[in-house]
């Protein structure tokens, strides 16, 4: 039946699902980062991913910023709509008794789409290509011509997914952060203040994004669009490592990337979203915990106590 | 606090009479079948709020996929009508059916995953609503839409605009009635149950699977005719139609009117929707403004218009009626007064029955709970299970109820065997649980919370439930009675029976629990800690109900740090070290002792030797 796919289609698929999974896995970090640290799902960073992407073309492009100045301030920018989107939508709510969570839920998803207008509405409904950040010619990589972006992307993925593990492991800060992910009142009884903490992984989180959104621009372009199926690429990364797990989102942002690069070689383009729902929904109905996940936490079902 | 009755106050009644009035009126007013079109567009919107109000609101469970469901609906009845010639007389329940099959289907994930992780699996189902129109293009049309479908028509007439749009509200008024009418059934309240503590559901007997299934299978009817109707309405479909600015409108919309309560979602859901519609659906601003909107009504209206309503009514009326605003004080101590009834007679003649562990072995990683538990609760009296903390009481509870496996052992209730049975069969086989933290709804009455120890035995039918036929009213009226019973058998006054079960003091809501427990006419009863948290009279008090219940052939085993209480009115004490079962008593004997037990009970025993004898008084 597959005959006719050639083995150049493969792997170019396997290529692009390469570096486009690099660049999930950092999105799905940074939304694992502030569910780690405060349980809430924020919306708000599709959006970041986006406005990082947009900015970085309006800024070198149309500004003339140098390529390191534009994405100094987009990075600045993404820690700050980050932050913002804690104090605006997430923070009125911590010291509400009940469901934090859900409440958060709704704003962090207004936030996001009254963000996505805005950029619609600044930035028209057009497209752009950007002009690429290095030379376009394929580089043969095993005989495999191989796009310079795609590199570019797998490497900064790689570099930032190492940087964060070892940022988390090794600094003060990520110990911070650990200490108030494992448990926040006990983190509190040692005078770490939980709510900077959550104002921090938001912060963080935001650059992440926006980040995520400068090594996406060549590829996809500059649209107001760009940030719309992230949070969902996200979340599926997250159901199938497992919530709240830095080591299941690199394996299930990589898992993501290659369904939607394999998905049109073997069927069609149109295909992409409803297979990854399917992915989702068989992983989440079998296991929920996704694969390193611990039961119990984040969402899933099993009862830890009665 | 008491909770406002059932039935709406006259002047509430009134108001509502009056809207649905004005509702019926808008074609004297609005005669362009342009201008109708968009309130029947808003009457779909709300229909669909009104199912979300359904299965979030009242039932926990949240469910948002309702674009889809809407898409589900509307394309159902417009494909057989655009192919077979079909009329809607002939769609509606085919489409109803789809519409129920893939809502159970989009609430599968909610049997693994809870609240908002739920939601999003619901919010990628509307995504990939276009691309499933497009992969069904033959059918559907794709992206170049649905056409052909046959208009609203009685013979070969086709109706008026101003009789469809009049279509449009009767399919909302009667799911707003049904939708009223059963959450104020039985079946209603233990939903919220399942809302507020899905734990305490199963305990009471209510399967979780089924429960849940039943929501999506109803909360998809309002959107499969809302979709239907819309479809003949317009006679065409396109994939934007259901789009996800919906959810938003649904979700702000009820957020803004009263998450739960019947009339927030219609109002709400109208004002998103009028503003909505002055901007235009399509522009930009239409998104801002729905994504700013949500995040403040989320923000700032807490509760919704109708409790703010409600509480500026509370506050004018007492400003009018010039009297100081009047707390209802519930008195935080119960003493059984004389007059209570010393019998509970609930649910037919039960089986006396004993409780035997045999052999129980649990481990958690390498932490060994529990080691080769035997325990014989024999018919007819009460065992006190002590032990210091963490020696793995409630987690012998929870393996007796269902809700951990051990890893070996048998659990025998009289002559069944129910090691690792579900949690919802051991309640159906006649064993009752109370919880540390007592898991109530606190938004339901003290007597509603004890009314859901039977409810969640009952096989309720929700449709009898949606329909309340007069039968089965009496049975609900009989039900309210019989759990008022129980209520004045623990000593409640009317004062506690229809007080909001959040507002009572702890101990009250322990007592309530326990109520819950009698009134499932179980003839086992397990109590985790019943009297942590109650003072010395409450304690005498706990210790006469109980005694009561096994003299009328209740089985009880109590979980207790309480030593006095359990000397007092247990048959025999068990104490449990590590995970072991290490001594045996009767506390009239206590001379018979083994060592490790008066060594446990300590200085216990020297007060008590004190009183008169071990045996409590009121046997």
């Amino acid at each position: 039946m597959f005959n006719d796919i050639s083995m150049d289609l493969v792997q170019l698929a396997f290529v692009t699902g390469l570096g486009f999974g690099a660049i999930y896995v950092v999105i799905a970090m940074s939304y694992t980062l502030v569910l780690a640290a405060s349980g809430v799902f924020n919306f708000a960073l599709a959006s970041v991913v986006m406005g990082g992407a947009v900015a970085t073309f309006v800024l070198r492009e149309r500004v003339g910023l140098p390529l390191l100045v534009a994405l100094l301030v987009v990075l600045a920018g993404g820690a700050l709509i980050g932050g913002l989107s804690d104090v605006v939508a997430v923070r009125p709510f911590l010291k509400r008794t009940g469901s934090l969570t859900e409440e958060a839920l709704v704003t962090t998803l207004g936030l996001g789409l009254a963000f996505a207008a805005t950029a619609e509405l600044l930035f028209g409904s057009n497209t752009f290509r950007s002009t690429p950040y290095t030379s376009d010619t394929p580089i043969d990589i095993a005989s495999v011509p191989v796009r310079p972006v795609f590199i570019m992307m797998i490497v900064a993925g790689a570099a930032i997914t190492f940087a964060l593990d070892r940022v988390m492991a090794k600094t003060q800060i990520g110990s911070i952060l650990r200490a108030t992910i494992a448990d926040r009142e006990g983190a509190s009884l040692f005078g770490i203040n939980p709510d900077r903490v959550i104002l921090f992984a938001f912060i963080l989180a935001g650059a992440l994004g926006a980040l995520a959104g400068f090594l996406l621009l060549p590829l996809t372009s500059a649209s107001a669009y760009v940030g719309n199926d992230l949070s969902l690429v996200a979340f599926v990364a997250m159901a199938l490592g497992g919530f709240g797990s830095f080591r299941g989102v690199i394996v299930g942002g990589l898992a993501v990337g290659m369904v939607s690069a394999f998905t049109p070689v073997f069927l069609s383009s149109v295909w992409g979203r409803p297979v990854l729902f399917l992915f989702m929904l068989v992983m989440l109905v079998l296991r929920p915990r996704g694969l390193f996940g611990s039961a119990g936490q984040f969402g899933s079902g099993d009862l830890r106590e009665v | 606090m008491r909770r406002q009755n059932d039935v709406a106050p006259p002047a509430r009644r009134l108001v509502g009479f009056a809207v649905m009035l004005g509702a019926v009126c808008v074609p004297l007013f609005f005669s362009k079948s342009f201008d109708l079109a968009r309130f029947e567009l808003a009457i779909v919107v709300i229909l669909a709020a009104v199912g979300f109000n359904f299965a979030f609101g009242i039932s926990g469970q949240l469910a948002i996929g309702q674009p889809v469901l809407l898409a589900v609906g509307g394309y159902t009845a417009g494909i057989l009508s655009a192919t077979r010639g079909w009329g809607f007389e002939k769609t509606i329940v085919p489409a109803i059916l789809a519409t129920m099959a893939v809502s159970v289907l989009l609430g599968l994930p909610s049997l693994r995953i809870r609240g908002w992780y739920f939601a999003i699996t619901s919010f990628f189902a509307i995504n990939i609503q276009p691309d499933v129109l497009e992969l069904l293009e033959k059918h559907t049309g794709g992206s170049r839409g649905l056409v052909g479908i046959e208009s609203l028509k009685v013979g070969d007439t086709v109706l008026e605009p101003w009789v469809v749009y009049e279509i449009f509200l009767a399919a909302l008024i009667l799911c707003f009635l049904g939708a009223t009418t059963l959450s104020r059934s039985g079946w209603g309240l233990s939903m919220r149950l399942l809302r507020d503590q899905p734990v305490a559901s199963a305990a009471t007997g209510l399967n979780p699977v089924w429960a849940k299934a039943r929501v999506y299978l109803l909360t998809a009817i309002p959107c499969a005719v809302a979709g239907s109707v819309y479809a003949h309405s317009v006679r065409y479909l396109a994939p934007t139609v259901f789009n996800f600015n919906l959810v938003l409108v649904i979700l702000g919309g009820t957020f803004l009117g009263g998450l739960g309560t019947m009339w927030g979602p219609i109002i709400g859901v109208s004002v998103f929707q009028a503003i909505s519609l002055w901007i235009g659906p399509f522009s930009p601003y239409n998104q801002l403004f729905l994504g700013v909107a949500v995040l403040v009504t989320a923000v700032l209206f807490k509760g919704g218009i109708i409790e703010g309503a409600g509480r500026v009514a509370d506050r004018v009326r007492s400003l009018r009626s010039d009297a100081p605003e009047v707390e209802v004080e519930v008195e935080d101590t119960v003493d059984v007064p004389s007059d209570a009834p010393q019998v509970v007679d609930v649910g037919p003649s039960m089986a006396q029955v004993g409780l035997r562990v045999a052999g129980i072995e649990k481990h958690f990683g390498g932490n060994k709970v529990l080691v080769g538990i035997d325990l014989d609760v024999p018919a007819g009296t009460m065992v006190g299970f002590v032990g210091p903390n963490g020696s793995g009481k409630t987690t012998l509870l929870n393996i007796i109820s269902g809700f951990v496996e051990s890893d070996s052992g048998t659990v025998r209730l009289g002559d069944v065997d129910i090691t690792g049975t579900p949690t919802h069969k051991v309640a159906a086989l006649g064993l009752a649980r109370t919880f540390q933290v007592p898991r109530l709804v606190d938004d339901l009455t003290v007597g509603e919370n004890v009314e859901l120890g039977e409810i969640g035995l009952d096989r309720q039918r929700a449709l009898a439930g949606l329909f309340r036929p007069p039968g089965f009213r009496r049975k609900d009226r009989e039900r309210a009675e019989r759990a008022r019973h129980v209520c004045r058998f623990l000593g409640f006054s009317e004062e506690v029976i229809s007080t909001e079960a959040g507002s009572l003091p702890l101990g009250l809501k322990r007592l309530t629990e326990i109520g819950r427990a009698i009134a499932a006419g179980a003839p086992m009863i397990c109590l985790d800690e019943p009297a942590a948290g109650l003072d010395d009279a409450e304690r005498a008090a706990l210790g006469v109900v109980l005694q009561r219940l096994v003299a009328q052939g209740r089985t009880i085993l109590v979980i207790e740090h309480n030593l006095r209480f359990v000397l007092e009115s247990c048959d025999s004490v068990v104490l449990l070290a590590d995970g072991r079962i290490v001594g045996e008593g009767d506390p009239a004997e206590q001379a018979t002792w083994p060592s490790v037990l008066t060594d446990y009970f300590g200085t216990y025993l020297l007060d008590l030797d004190d009183a008169p004898t071990g045996a409590p008084a009121a046997r």
